[in-house]
């Protein structure tokens, strides 16, 4: 990486992986692949995955089957759609599929209620529209554009925020491959997609139903769930990354210890898949309990701990931020959290746990009445 | 020289292995054909070569010392290599012989039930380590790749390859080759043994087809060199444990087969295996496109959309699929993936396969049944049945007999016990009559049961139907029971139905099934957040708990132990959904049977516990009991268990009265109070002598106000205890002097009132207002002797009468009123002997009592009569007579009641039930009028946009007007400082549509009604088009009468059965421009039908772009009960799902239409 690129704030995949990346396309150079894939299929779910034989670091948890089904989508004439509850990582794997399949995730559309037409597909330089006309030197090209024209993949993200004509902007793309543009003439109205265009989209479950996707453009993409990671082991160990590279990057020294990482991973765990580690069954809350927020809450809790505090990350930090941000207003699920502290977190053993639940005794925040 | 026997490893269900072993015993002129299969059937092998249909099993059980039976299957489909081996060995004419251990002598100490499962390997270090390389998941997958998918130009190949696999597994086995592993073990030594006999019968060259993990095994024996065997397995005392053995042939299915299908042993997908298995047959390999074919044709079956583009973009992504994963050819991985990227379109859910991979994997699991040939003997099901029931004399014969049992006489029970059993399979003849409430009763002394036997043509028909679920009739019965509880949804069943399927296996006496349902139950109740059915199955578990001696919990420690542990978290359950009660618009009664049995449960809490239990119930009890929130009859529950746990005294409950000044709360205090601690106030003259002022103090109507509810709390007294009452508070004693110092209980209101009637109160405290009380007349003494006199015997009944002597006039006839409805509190359960065959109030009707209360209380006490009258002891028959009818208190109680009993009514009660359906309804309508219509009305443009700047809104002629001032005369060019752009007026809309589709079963009465309310408001507004439909089984378009709500209403017919998907999918027919359509299903959501095709309407609903709106409740308090399982899955599918009032309803619709 070159200084410049140390200093961003968060480097995109392509660069962070750029060694990786560099690597297995000269592998693949005379694999075959899909037209216009800068590596092979298999390569991409080892990209993804990690494959510690070949030098290749883990990044995305999940089943090899999702993720083959995901890659495989791809290399078909559908888009990929990316399903889940928010904070499960289907931006960071759209980001990853991206930058291996066609070594570049920059090209994005954040979905929103204000996205239009033009910001997905192009829009004009009005001055020079006025003083050429509708020219190639005229027209600002947005990321589809660019993804048509370059061969490469695009990225949508929240799709169904998007009102409903804006995401139809889609249908003839993904069907056709073709976009067009009225204002050209004659051969220059219809641009076709160079080989390996194609388009990811993603869509949060919790949103769903803002704006409900057309079922024309429903068939044009295979859809993917991306569920919470069902291992709390490999939960751990993710939680306890993505904490350090945070905290790294703010300049804390402090780390939370092994063993309060697991209790609120376990946690988060456990109160979002409504069964205990044991196998008993509890009430599920209704707030998301995403892996993602849980690093929020390690994050948080240690700079509490750093600036305020003084001493080591404690029990009482954690819960402290995990009552404030992950359930914020709804008194119901801090009724079930207290449920959840008093029927399984009093009868565990263990410092940390026998600390989480004495902190809980005490807690302001937990006060429902 | 001796030749060592040909090992042909096999993974028992494997069509390549089945394949190349027929292949095998075809080629090669083997002396003999060994199969691993239990070697007791030896003497009967033949009778496998019957003409059956596959696939089938050979169950073969033990009885063990004790009585327990200890079973096995030994499955075969046609793509068992076992089964192949011996077809075509016997074909050839090869000798052929089982050589497994007998079952019985593994009964005891093995668990594994299907003896062809291989689920230990998954863990296996070795394939762990090969999965990962190869990049696959699981054993399963695994075996398909490396063997099933392979081409073998030669069996031997097979053999190679296989055993080079299973040696290896077999080294990396943590457990294998050690003494651990005794059975596994002994199972070796025994084959090895049977091979070198069928060696000396038949000649050296034997093949032997048996499990891959074994052949290395089974050859060290043969070379001696294997591992010396463990003394406690097999040993001589082992085998003097079993009692009693036998094998049968029994039809299996493929269901079974499937490890998915609750098993938890087999193969997944047996059909797909078949499928494969044929495709070997014909030198194909596997033909996927077959398969898809057949999952198309299911989906399209059941209503689900797969359009031709959709099966080639299956088809599509399932060969990129399995080119991505090194093979040609498409497997059941690749198809099952491929479905679920190119044909679902929507989130899946982590633990639910969605409906459309549900169907998929049906297709792959089958629904081949197999069937056994009728010269193999009957099904031993039957005989054993028949056997069974020969034994207690109870085989139903031409004549009806009925049959009485005692419980508590094991003999008896036993006979229970087996009829049980019976019923639950269904068996035609065999009729449970009638027995003691078990559920309802609090009375542990008597346990019995009346069943009614007859034989038919159909017993024996359902008996033979029957003999798929085991070959024992307990066998089948639990097979039966767990089928039954595995096609409820897992998530829906509540915590009460979890507990009465336990309750449902102890009466079968099945205690082994009973303790493979407590984690069922354990996830239940911790699942249920209703009050009522969490109680109800903690009074499920206290039953059992009560009746050990009876259904035996405690003879299986470890169940006794769960179920412990799982009383104990509904107790925790329980008092945690306790302090969340809300002040229900039904009526408390059920949550105060809830809280009784709560507290209850403290009592029968093991020793170790006891305390602590009753500490926490003690404290939360303190909370609601001091919540205001909480209805009174729940909070003189909370105090009377306060009293009981002694948190709280008698003296602090004064504070509380005050807090339930209206009179018919304290009456409702007393009920919840009584009910928990009667015994407590039953001699305590301080608090009765406080309910005296009390009761002397209301003035007239107000004591008829209260009088209701008093009269109700008394009930909970016996009528000797009513008489001690009268005693003590009417004894010379207390008569005038009372018990000074304790009237502080009530308010200086009270105060000022009792002394007026001459009641005394202790000096110092005497500095009372008396403001209010002016409207009554300070009566003389003798007044006040006579008013107490009669309001004690109204508020304790006739019971009172000894003492108290009779009531003349108005108060008679009141009394009699009274005792009409409240004599129904006594009963078995009251510990008093059921009265209602002779009211001494004599032969009043249900007319007469109606006029007698609207002419003898005033309106207040009227409504309480008719509503307890309703609710409680659902006595409807005060709608059925038009004098009756025009008599009541127009209200929602009684407009459900109406609704609910029309069908009765001939056509003059009609008329006068019309009158009251409209009264009833004009007031809703005047109501929700205002609500429903205001979001209608002048409502703003939201599509008003105006400085947008899209390409399309670009507006050329005003950027060039405006921008002409920077015209730049050089360059000859127009610079643009700023375009403009249009603001795009929105369209004039069509109207939209909305239709209200509602479930007219009983339990939505009032969504019904609310539901005719707010169509008809909606037909009145112009910017909407309105349909009214309702449904059970059948669907009756309202539409034309959807203006008159009492028309509609009249024209619904209540109860029947409920298809959703059928109303829905006429709804769906009426849509004109889907984009434009609200279909509104109000519905409780507890589909009759099949609740997949009901998910199918929902997707195509949703799919076309109509907007669904599920409804579980659409009345004035939006309380739902309904089915969350199914609404959620409906909502994952795009449907919209909540609760509102028609005011909440009319604002969402508002907000979508304009």
């Amino acid at each position: 990486m070159t200084t410049d690129e140390r200093q961003l704030q968060r480097p995109p995949a392509e660069l962070l992986y750029a060694e990786e990346l560099a690597a297995m396309r000269e592998a693949d150079a005379d694999r075959p692949r899909p037209p216009g894939w800068s590596v092979a299929p298999d390569s991409v779910v080892r990209f993804v995955l990690g494959s510690p034989a070949d030098g290749v670091a883990p990044k995305f948890v999940g089943s090899r089957r999702f993720v083959e089904r995901c890659v495989v989508s791809l290399a078909t004439n559908r888009g990929l759609m990316l399903i889940g509850e928010p904070g499960t990582a289907k931006s960071f794997l759209s980001e990853l599929l991206a930058a291996a399949i066609s070594g570049d995730s920059t090209l994005t559309v954040q979905g929103s209620a204000g996205t239009t037409e033009d910001d997905i597909k192009y829009s004009w330089n009005y001055a020079l529209l006025l003083a050429e006309g509708p020219t190639e030197r005229s027209l600002v090209p947005a990321p589809l554009y660019r993804g048509m024209t370059g061969g490469k993949l695009v990225r949508f993200e929240e799709i169904t925020r998007c009102p409903l004509e804006v995401q139809d902007t889609l249908l003839s793309v993904l069907s056709d491959r073709v976009l067009h543009i009225p204002e050209f003439d004659h051969d220059a109205r219809t641009l076709y997609a160079k080989e390996g265009f194609n388009v990811i989209a993603t869509a949060n479950t919790r949103d769903r139903g803002v704006h409900e996707m057309s079922a024309a453009l429903k068939r044009r993409f295979n859809f993917e769930t991306v569920h919470p990671i069902a291992d709390v082991a490999q939960e751990v160990e993710l939680v306890r990354r993505q904490t350090e590279a945070l905290l790294e990057q703010a300049g804390v020294p402090l780390r939370p210890t092994p063993d309060l990482t697991e209790v609120l991973v376990t946690t988060f765990h456990e109160l979002r898949s409504g069964r205990t580690v044991e196998g008993s069954a509890l009430e599920p809350v209704s707030v998301m309990m995403s892996t993602a927020e849980a690093v929020a809450v390690a994050f948080s809790s240690t700079l509490q701990a750093h600036y305020f505090g003084g001493g080591p990350v404690e029990a009482a930090h954690v819960l402290d931020n995990l009552v404030g941000s992950a359930f914020k207003e709804d008194t119901e699920d801090r009724k079930r959290l207290q449920n959840y502290l008093e029927q399984v977190v009093r009868k565990r053993r263990g410092d940390q746990w026998e600390a989480l639940y004495m902190a809980s005794r005490t807690a302001e925040a937990l006060d429902v009445d | 020289m001796s030749t060592e026997p040909l090992f042909f490893p096999v993974r028992h269900f494997s069509p390549m292995a089945a394949h190349l072993v027929g292949q095998a015993v075809r080629q090669e002129r083997f002396d003999a054909v060994l199969i691993e299969g239990p070697s007791e059937f030896n003497d009967r092998i033949d009778e496998l070569l019957l003409d059956h249909e596959l696939p089938l099993a050979l169950y073969s059980y033990a009885i063990l010392r004790g009585g327990a039976r200890r079973g096995a299957f030994y499955p075969f489909c046609e793509f068992s290599p076992e089964w192949q081996a011996l077809k075509v060995a016997a074909e050839v004419g090869v000798p052929v012989a089982f050589i497994d251990l007998p079952w019985r002598h593994m009964a005891a100490g093995s668990h594994r039930r299907h003896r062809y499962s291989d689920e230990n390997f998954q863990g296996n270090p070795y394939i762990l380590s090969l999965c990962e390389r190869l990049e696959v998941e699981g054993f399963d997958e695994l075996w398909d790749v490396v063997i099933e998918l392979q081409e073998f130009p030669h069996w031997r190949d097979y053999v190679t390859r296989t055993r080079a696999l299973c040696d290896r597994m077999r080294q990396a086995d943590p457990v294998a080759d050690t003494e651990e592993d005794g059975e596994n073990l002994c199972r070796e030594r025994f084959m090895a043994e049977a091979i070198r006999q069928a060696q000396e019968a038949h000649g050296e060259r034997v093949l032997v087809v048996t499990g891959g993990f074994h052949c290395s095994g089974i050859e060290a024996y043969l070379a001696g060199e294997g591992l010396e065997v463990p003394e406690r397995e097999g040993g001589e005392e082992e085998e003097a444990e079993v009692l009693g053995h036998g094998i049968e042939l029994t039809p299996f299915t493929y269901h079974r087969v499937d490890s998915l299908s609750g098993y938890r042993a087999g193969l997944q997908g047996p059909a797909i295996y078949e499928e494969l298995w044929r495709g070997l047959q014909q030198g194909e390999g596997f033909r996927s496109e077959r398969v898809l074919a057949q999952i198309v044709q299911a989906l399209r079956d059941r209503g689900q959309v797969a359009s031709t583009a959709d099966v080639v973009a299956v088809e599509g992504t399932a060969k990129a699929l399995a080119r991505m994963r090194g093979r040609e050819q498409v497997w059941r991985y690749d198809l099952l993936d491929a479905l679920s990227s190119a044909l679902v379109k929507e989130a899946q859910d982590a633990e639910y396969a969605h409906p459309m991979l549900m169907v998929a994997r049906e297709v792959m699991t089958g629904h081949r049944r197999g069937r056994i040939d009728p010269r193999a003997g009957v099904p031993p099901l039957v005989g054993d049945v028949r056997r069974r029931l020969e034994e207690r004399g109870c085989e139903p014969g031409e004549e009806l007999r009925s049959v009485r049992l005692d419980l508590h006489d094991r003999e008896e029970r036993d006979v229970s016990q087996l009829l049980h059993q019976c019923g639950e399979l269904g068996l035609r003849g065999i009729r449970w009559l009638e027995g003691a409430d078990l559920f309802g009763s609090t009375d542990v002394s008597r346990v019995w049961e009346e069943w009614e036997l007859r034989w038919s043509p159909e017993f024996d028909a359902t008996l033979i139907e029957a003999s798929a679920y085991g070959t024992t009739l307990p066998e089948a019965a639990a097979a039966r029971l767990l089928e039954w509880r595995a096609s409820a949804d897992p998530g829906t069943g509540g915590a009460n139905a979890a507990g009465a399927v336990i309750l449902r296996a102890a009466l079968m006496g099945l205690e082994e099934l009973r303790g493979s349902l407590v984690p069922d139950l354990a996830t239940a109740v911790v699942r249920d957040s209703d009050f009522f059915s969490v109680t109800t199955c903690l009074r499920h578990l206290i039953f059992l708990d009560r009746f050990h001696d009876v259904f035996g919990t405690d003879s299986i420690e470890a169940l006794a132990r769960a179920v412990e542990e799982i009383l104990l978290q509904a107790f925790e359950r329980a008092i945690w959904l306790y302090q969340r009660l809300g002040k229900p618009e039904s009526g408390e009664w059920p949550l105060l049977e809830g809280i009784f049995i709560l507290f209850q449960s403290v009592g029968v809490a093991p020793k170790a516990r006891r305390e602590e239990q009753r500490e926490r119930l003690s404290l939360a009890s303190q909370k609601v009991a001091v919540d205001p929130a909480k209805g009174p009859v729940i909070r003189g529950a909370a105090w009377g268990i306060c009293l009981r746990t002694g948190a709280s005294s008698k003296e602090d409950l004064p504070a509380l009265f005050g807090g339930f000044y209206n009179a018919e709360g304290v009456g409702d205090f007393l009920t919840g109070l009584f009910r928990m601690a009667r015994e407590a106030f039953l001699r305590d003259l301080p608090f009765l002598t406080g309910l005296d002022g009390f009761l002397v103090g209301l003035d007239e109507e107000e004591f008829l106000e209260a009088l209701p509810s008093l009269r109700m709390a008394f009930t909970f007294f016996t009528p000797r205890e009513k008489l001690e009452i009268c005693d003590l508070l009417f004894s010379e004693r207390v008569l005038w002097g009372g018990t000074p110092g304790e009237f502080q209980w009530f308010d200086d209101r009270l105060r000022t009132r009792g002394e007026r009637y001459g009641l005394r109160f202790p000096a110092g405290d005497a500095e009372s207002g008396g403001s209010d009380g002016d409207d009554l007349s300070p009566g003389p003494v003798l007044e006040l002797t006579e008013v107490r006199r009669e309001r004690w015997r109204m508020v304790l009944g006739d019971d009172a009468e000894s003492v108290l002597g009779e009531l003349t006039g108005e108060e008679q006839r009141r009394d009699v009123h009274l005792s009409f409805l409240y004599h129904r509190e006594y009963g078995q359960e009251r510990e008093v002997r059921d009265r209602s065959g002779g009211f001494r109030s004599g032969g009043l009707n249900v007319p007469e009592w109606i006029n007698g209360i609207h002419e003898l209380f005033p309106k207040a006490t009227i409504e309480r009569l008719e509503r307890d009258a309703l609710e409680r002891y659902q006595i409807d028959e005060v709608i059925t007579r038009p004098e009756v009818l025009e008599r009541l208190e127009p209200n929602m109680t009684l407009l459900k009641a109406v609704l609910r009993c029309k069908p009765l009514m001939d056509r003059r009660v009609l008329g006068a039930a019309k009158k009251l359906v409209r009264k009833v309804i004009e007031e809703l309508m005047k109501k929700w009028a205002r609500e429903i219509e205001s979001p209608f009305q002048g409502a703003p443009d939201p599509r008003r946009r105006s400085n947008q700047k899209i390409a399309k809104n670009f507006h050329a002629r005003e950027t060039i007007r405006r921008n002409l001032k920077h015209f730049d005369p050089r360059s000859g060019k127009l610079v643009l400082r700023k375009p403009y752009f249009f603001s795009r007026r929105r369209r004039f809309v069509d109207r939209w549509q909305v239709i209200v589709v509602v479930d007219q079963s009983g339990s939505m009465l009032e969504s019904v009604i609310h539901s005719a309310v707010t169509a008809s408001i909606f037909a009145g507004i112009q910017s909407i088009r309105s349909h009214l439909v309702a449904f059970d089984t059948r669907v009756v378009d309202l539409t034309d009468r959807c203006g008159d709500p009492v028309e509609t209403l009249m024209s619904v017919q209540l109860g029947g059965g409920t298809d959703i998907n059928l109303a829905l999918s006429y709804a769906h027919g009426l849509v004109e421009n889907p984009r434009r359509a609200i279909i509104v299903l109000v519905t409780d959501f507890f589909e009759g039908g099949n609740p997949v095709h009901l998910l199918a309407t929902t997707r195509a609903v949703v799919e076309s772009g109509v907007t669904l709106l599920g409804l579980a409740a659409l009345d004035q308090n939006a309380e739902p009960c309904y089915d969350r399982e199914i609404a959620r899955k409906m909502v994952d599918l795009g449907a919209h799902v909540g609760a509102m009032t028609p005011g909440e309803l009319a604002a969402w619709i508002a907000e979508r239409v304009t």
